[in-house]
């Protein structure tokens, strides 16, 4: 009887051991795999950051060309106060001795924050812009927010105020517009042969229309119809009654 | 009966000792074992995203190379001197001879006619205003 006892303390013990290594092991495995997953979770969510982070300027730029570009198509207007006469869906900047000429510079940064806003928030989950401003030389896109970029175990922050750089004409489609309309308006066609930096107007008279093209820049556009994107010409139409 | 209490008495010693063994000892091996692979797992991916990250900032014609993977389907896709510069660099930010770059629609690079699968890094970068797709996926694979 006694050496039953002993036999099935022994077989216990043995048990209790051999439970207590594997847990051991077990535990042990369980904690360096988290550990794991962690370091490459944080690795990753710091290099997707600095992805977003070397891919801002870029995102800044074509915001701001595809802003340039629709807000020519539309008369330099993001939405046409109704104050102002239109026709076929484009502004007169002159009706008579009354002129609506936009400040493209606000309208361009309003454009420009929307779109950048989607190139943000398709990468992190956030729109965090809250100002954009555009001047003759330059685009700066500032948040008062930090960026949060999310891990599975991790977070990373980051401030990501960004700033590109204009060739200082690069609003001269507007200004050759506005010229244009001031002093201009019976001519059918005005273009600045002297100035290498070429902008071209075209006065179509039957239709009181301005057409200004930026002979210079080529901006990249997706063509939906095509279904690809086409390298265009800046153009500005807009509409226009002395 | 004696002779059975001292045989118990060996045989726990015998498996205690066995069961110290293998908690110290093989929990130790283990570690080192899985400490290689964890690293080794770590030090593959982080040398993957470090070579994307290098490639995405180096210089190129008053930019960064990022502007080739920007505007690839539109101004470099024809490129000669874009993909040279890009084989070249790859070549010296991974030190690898069997490398593939592709994206969703292309494969942008590829040497030889090996089948790399050692390391693997992603990369997403803003492509020009698309209403469909703002973010465009290359991957960079090669073997060491």
């Amino acid at each position: 009887m006694k050496g039953i006892v002993e036999f099935v303390l022994v077989a216990a013990i043995a048990f209790l051991l051999v439970w207590a290594t594997y847990w051991h092991l077990m535990i042990g495995k369980t904690v360096e795999f988290q550990l794991m997953t962690n370091e490459r979770d944080v690795l990753s969510t710091i290099n997707k950051m600095e992805q977003i982070k070397i891919g801002l300027p870029y995102a800044l730029r074509y915001s701001f060309e595809k802003a340039f570009y629709d807000l020519g198509q539309k008369g330099g207007y993001n939405a046409i106060p109704s104050n102002i006469p239109t026709k076929d869906g484009l502004p007169y900047w002159r009706y008579g001795n009354e002129f609506y000429i936009p400040k493209w510079y606000e309208e361009t940064a309003k454009a420009t924050k929307i779109y950048l806003n989607e190139y943000i928030e398709k990468a992190t989950g956030n729109s965090i812009y809250k100002e954009v401003k555009v001047d003759r030389s330059s685009v700066n896109a500032t948040s008062d927010e930090l960026l949060v970029l999310k891990g599975s175990n991790c977070k990373v922050e980051t401030n990501l105020n960004v700033s590109i750089f204009l060739d200082m004409n690069r609003f001269k489609v507007y200004e050759v517009a506005e010229e244009y309309v001031k002093n201009h308006c019976s001519e059918v066609f005005y273009c600045d042969t002297t100035d290498p930096d070429r902008v071209c107007a075209w006065y179509y008279q039957d239709k009181e229309e301005v057409l200004v093209i930026d002979e210079r820049y080529k901006i990249i556009i997706w063509n939906v119809t095509e279904n690809s994107y086409e390298l265009v010409k800046p153009v500005l139409k807009f509409k226009i009654k002395c | 009966m004696k002779g059975f209490g001292i045989f118990s008495f060996l045989l726990i010693a015998i498996i205690a000792e066995a069961t110290i063994i293998l908690f110290f000892t093989i929990p130790v091996f283990l570690f080192k074992y899985h400490l290689t692979i964890n690293l080794k797992v770590q030090y593959d991916y982080n040398e993957g995203e470090t070579a994307v990250l290098s490639l995405l900032r180096l210089p190129y014609q008053d930019q960064e190379a990022y502007k080739i993977f920007s505007e690839w389907p539109i101004r470099y896709y024809n490129d000669e001197n874009a993909k040279k510069f890009l084989k070249e660099k790859i070549n010296i930010t991974s030190l690898s001879k069997c490398y593939k770059l592709f994206n969703s629609t292309d494969v942008i690079l590829k040497s030889g006619n090996c089948d790399p699968k050692e390391v693997l890094a992603e990369a997403y970068i803003f492509v020009p205003y698309n209403p469909k797709s703002l973010v465009e996926k290359y991957v960079l694979v090669y073997d060491r």
